[in-house]
């Protein structure tokens, strides 16, 4: 027990000291010459334009959050799919339950009217 | 009752919440829907009431049992009562038929909550039951304190859920289940790293019942909140969260210093809760200490039964205070969201509506702990149990702040019976309009506040207590 703390104690160790040294022989061994277009923010090459402190429109997140909603819900029919064989009818009226719930949420949304852009 | 009956309330519940949602297509809109949801909450205990103990469904995820009945009545009638007050009165500004939704789904978080005996269904059913409180907090989306707070509580409860994460993988780690009777089985053997696991698990439902010293969320976001939603959030998520803390004590009961963590957070939580209710001028913010406080006092049971080697005593005389607790403080928070969210709004209550006043009274002599109202026996067992198993220090604290909260709670009813009339705020003169479903909802209140102390060996017999 006492040795496999060590162990893990050296690794950490071993894993600070490393990075550390790596960062610092970086900083000495190369050359620095910046110059405007090396400091700009790098944007896979196109040239950055204004500031990343942008807003969003708040009707993205309902979006956003719609789309979650279902995202899971697929997450949950494969395994459910795959299982379907083994497990017999009753997980179909499981999984007609969790789909009913999420359409009921879909149609209190839609009859808010988040799904209008405005 | 069998099989999949046990989970039927849930089933009625949701179906409520399902339907809240579309609460503008019924006649009568928000007002139908508050009292449709109540009496399904109604019809729904005499589901709960019926399920036999020490049943289990879904391979033993679910396990019904005495304590937990009773629990889950508490519950629902609780939810209807102020289900029954929201369909009179209703959030001022917002329509209130969201808030119904919102309550519902958190009432069966609640409930699955009650029945959980295994930790990833627990977690779950701890989250279903406070993401829903978030909202309700924030419920006035144009009010930014009320937001402030609701952010708070949001961003506090999310990190503690995380460490408690943390701890449930522990848990795991060390036992290599998740059901809780194995639990407690394998962890007496695994030292320091148990104790760890167990302390990082609790401090979720610490942070959730509001336990010192994990309720810094509590007074701000109360205090942003309509009174209305503080009602709810303070009491009926709170009574699910007392009855799984005690079944995941008892699966901790085994490791040694346990039961110094736990005397330790309720020595905090009465010490912090009632010193600082002491100078608080806002209703809301009282009671959110008053809760810490409160909290600390279902502590004292919980430490209590562990230092006796998991004495049955002590786990049912928690959940009865829990219960014993709740009603007087749901009651008083709807009367604040009546009359104003300050000590300063009662004054002259006694005058404008004199029955209201008793009855606030009643509920506030109950918090305190005089006889023969409900807190008195909840502070009775739990106080016995404390001193049965050797915990005199804490038992000593728990009397001593019990007189020092009677300073704070009698601010209010001085601003009630004895305040001048010129000590009342400026307000517009528009008198709290009369509503027989408000007034009936409290009448059930104050009734249950006096039948559960009259009746207080009834309910510990259905408890379990032998």
């Amino acid at each position: 027990m006492g040795q496999d703390y060590l162990t893990l104690a050296m690794f950490v160790l071993v894993g600070l000291l490393f990075s550390a040294a790596a960062v610092a022989a970086s900083n000495l061994l190369s050359p620095s010459a910046p110059s405007a277009a090396k400091s700009s923010t790098y944007e896979c090459g196109s040239l950055p334009i204004g500031s990343p402190w942008v807003q969003f429109r708040v009707g993205y997140y309902v979006y956003a959050l719609l789309f979650l909603v279902f995202d899971i819900e697929t997450v949950f029919l494969y395994p459910w799919a795959l299982a379907f064989n083994r497990m017999g009818v009753s997980i179909l009226f499981a999984m007609a339950i969790f789909v009913f719930i999420l359409l009921v949420g879909l149609v209190y949304a839609w009859k808010e009217g988040a799904l209008e852009w405005r | 009752m069998t099989g999949y009956w046990l989970i039927a309330p849930e089933v009625i519940v949701t179906l409520g919440a399902l339907i809240a949602l579309f609460g503008n297509m019924l006649p009568g809109k928000d007002r139908t829907t508050a009292l449709l949801s109540a009496a399904l909450c109604v019809g729904a205990t005499a589901v709960a009431w019926l399920a036999t103990p020490g049943e289990a469904i879904f391979g033993g995820l679910l396990t019904s049992s005495a304590p937990a009945s009773v629990m889950r009545v508490a519950i629902l009638l609780l939810t209807a009562v102020w289900l029954l007050w929201l369909s009179s009165r209703g959030y001022e500004g917002e329509r209130s038929r969201e808030a119904v939704a919102m309550a519902l789904f958190s009432v069966t978080g609640a409930l699955l909550l009650t029945h959980t005996t295994e930790l990833i269904t627990m977690f779950i059913a701890l989250e279903l039951a406070t993401i829903p409180a978030y909202m309700l907090m924030g419920y006035r989306r144009r009010d930014i304190h009320g937001l402030e707070g609701a952010l708070k509580y949001f961003l506090l409860s999310m990190l503690t859920s995380l460490i408690m994460l943390y701890g449930l993988s522990f848990l795991y780690g060390l036992t290599g289940t998740t059901h809780f009777g194995q639990i407690a089985e394998a962890l007496p053997g695994t030292g320091t790293l148990g104790l760890i696991a167990a302390v990082l698990t609790m401090v979720g439902l610490f942070s959730k019942l509001s336990a010192a010293p994990f309720h810094f969320w509590a007074p701000d976001s109360y205090a942003g909140a309509p009174a209305a939603s503080v009602a709810f959030v303070s009491t009926v998520p709170k009574l699910a969260g007392v009855l799984v803390l005690i079944h995941l004590v008892q699966a901790f009961q085994g490791i040694p210093g346990i039961e110094l963590v736990l005397a330790f957070a309720a020595a905090a939580s009465m010490l912090l809760g009632n010193l600082s209710a002491l100078g608080q001028t806002d209703t809301r913010r009282l009671m959110a200490y008053s809760g810490v406080a409160h909290t600390g006092y279902l502590l004292i049971g919980l430490a209590g039964a562990v230092a006796v080697g998991g004495g049955q005593e002590g786990y049912l005389a928690t959940t009865f205070y829990a219960i014993a607790y709740s009603i007087p403080s749901l009651a008083i928070m709807l009367v604040v969201a009546e009359e104003g969210d300050s000590v300063a709004d009662m004054t002259g209550l006694a005058t404008r509506r004199p029955w209201v006043a008793w009855a606030m009274l009643a509920w506030l002599v109950s918090l305190i702990g005089i006889p023969p109202l409900a807190g008195f026996f909840g502070k009775l067992y739990l106080f016995e149990t404390g001193l049965e198993a050797g915990l005199a220090w804490l038992v000593l604290i728990g009397v001593v702040t019990s007189i020092i909260s009677a300073a704070y709670y009698f601010r209010i009813v001085r601003a009630m019976f004895l305040a001048p009339a010129e000590e009342a705020p400026d307000r517009p003169a528009g008198e709290v309009a009369a509503s027989r479903s408000a007034d009936a909802a409290l009448v059930i209140a104050l009734v249950a506040t006096v039948a559960v102390g009259v009746g207080a060996s009834l309910v510990m017999r259905a408890l379990g207590w032998v």
